[in-house]
């Protein structure tokens, strides 16, 4: 006897990314693409990158999840260490993988900055979703780091809840809705009500909303397609299933291989605890949060000029780049002061960070100041017209 | 030698020398040596990225 349409099973599980056909209209289809040989250039993947990051924090964080009291959180985390079988390992890793994240999402940022990917009828909003996500990295990084209950990780919690009371927000925004913030924070102030509303945010709030964001941020790429003009060529295509996959697998096998030899060559070594006697120690935090803490230092907490508000600044303007950037062209000299903005920025980024580690805490003249953002300035802006007048002038004499 | 030969090779290495000294690190000294176990299983997970270059390399010359 015939069976019916839906009485047949599919077990062959290779067919299951062959294309669907006779969709029935007003199907919204989207599905991974495939690409050209070009597809497979290297900075092409800085996104798969990332996402094997956020992929394997998700998974170590849920093993550590399993062994974490919010009680008492410094020795919870003492206790992963010692004594949860490859504990160590695992926290080490995820700390690790953190940092790689952060760094990634930095370099992925770039290259789509200069690249200038982030123009097209649906990448302004795949870009702004990246920059939402970016914040959402930090965020959460900031809010693991809190958890292990050390001097510096209450220092930064301390300094967090200053900042929202003290700087633009807090004198702007109405007073309760700081307090309201607070609340969500750190509860009444009690250990555990701090590291419940801590862990709450940290694993299922920031964590999650960065899963979800990040779905709409790859399937808008999967619509959009490479940046670089990747003409789709009958014949040519190379399909996702197997061999894009195979790249993705690829490339976070070797990321995550070398965050576990790292993670097994140098293991975390837990700081003082909070409470415990820190006399004479300077509080230095984790490198992806110096250059604010020394930008703090630069430009002060004032209401207008300060820290916070030129923070603020910076990431709207980074925010609305897509609306900002009107050039025609695409290349990188073709866009000459976006390029050296960009390059201004990460010059600085990198400056802040290391003065940062360098000098925590040490408050800078006015006229040090200048001189550092006139010459990054400078250092940037500079070179960048000078290549895009010789390439001019190269294309003229060749003309 | 031939793609697939490589490929046995490979598995063999990862099934003789590479899962054993894995097996001795958890199952034989446990908790001692977490840190080589470790290295092993990058050692191991660096080499199923081997396997997975040449099988994607094959892919796209299939392909092109």
């Amino acid at each position: 006897m015939e069976k019916a349409e839906y009485e047949k099973n599919e077990y062959d599980l290779t067919k299951i990314m062959e294309e669907e056909k006779d969709l029935p209209e007003g199907t919204y289809k989207i599905g991974f693409r495939s690409v050209t040989t070009k597809g497979y250039r290297i900075d092409e993947w800085t996104g798969a990158w990332v996402a094997t990051a956020l992929i394997y924090q998700i998974v170590t964080g849920i093993i550590i999840f399993f062994y974490y009291s919010q009680v008492d959180p410094y020795r919870a985390t003492e206790y992963i260490i010692d004594d949860v079988p490859f504990g160590h390992i695992i926290l080490t890793s995820h700390l690790y993988m953190a940092y790689a994240m952060i760094g990634l999402v930095y370099f992925h940022m770039m290259r789509q900055w200069l690249v200038g990917s982030y123009r097209g009828k649906w990448r302004w909003l795949q870009w702004i979703l990246g920059v939402v996500l970016f914040l959402l990295t930090i965020l959460t990084a900031i809010l693991g780091y809190m958890l292990a209950n050390t001097a510096i990780a209450m220092a930064a919690l301390h300094i967090g809840l200053l900042f929202m009371q003290r700087s633009v927000l807090g004198r702007i925004l109405p007073g309760a809705f700081i307090n309201w913030l607070e609340g969500i924070l750190v509860g009444n102030y009690t250990t555990t009500a701090t590291f419940s509303h801590l862990l709450a945010l940290h694993v299922a709030v920031f964590s999650t909303l960065m899963l979800a964001i990040f779905a709409v941020h790859f399937m808008l790429f999967e619509r959009s397609g490479l940046a670089n003009d990747d003409k789709t060529e009958k014949g040519k295509m190379i399909p996702w299933y197997p061999t894009n996959l195979l790249y993705a697998v690829f490339s976070a096998i070797i990321i995550i291989g070398v965050i576990i030899i790292f993670a097994a060559a140098f293991p975390q070594k837990l700081t003082l605890g909070y409470g415990s006697l820190a006399y004479g120690t300077f509080p230095v935090p984790d490198w992806y949060i110096t250059p604010v803490y020394k930008l703090m230092d630069v430009a002060g907490y004032g209401l207008s000029t300060g820290g916070v508000p030129l923070i603020i600044g910076i990431l709207i303007f980074i925010l609305i780049i897509p609306f900002i950037d009107r050039y025609h062209k695409k290349g990188v000299l073709e866009r000459p002061w976006i390029t050296a903005f960009g390059v201004y920025l990460v010059l600085g980024l990198a400056v802040m960070t290391i003065w940062g580690y360098s000098q925590p805490g040490l408050t800078q003249t006015r006229l040090l100041t200048e001189y550092l953002w006139w010459s990054l300035t400078l250092i940037s802006f500079l070179p960048v017209y000078a290549m895009r007048f010789a390439k001019k002038d190269g294309d003229a004499n060749a003309n | 030698m031939q793609t697939k030969n490589i490929i046995y090779l490979i598995g063999v290495i990862q099934l003789v020398v590479v899962d054993p000294l894995m097996w001795y690190f958890t199952q034989v000294k446990p908790y001692a040596y977490e840190r080589y176990w470790a290295i092993t299983l990058v050692i191991n997970l660096f080499l199923f990225a081997a396997i997975i270059f040449m099988i994607m390399q094959r892919t796209i010359k299939e392909r092109v």
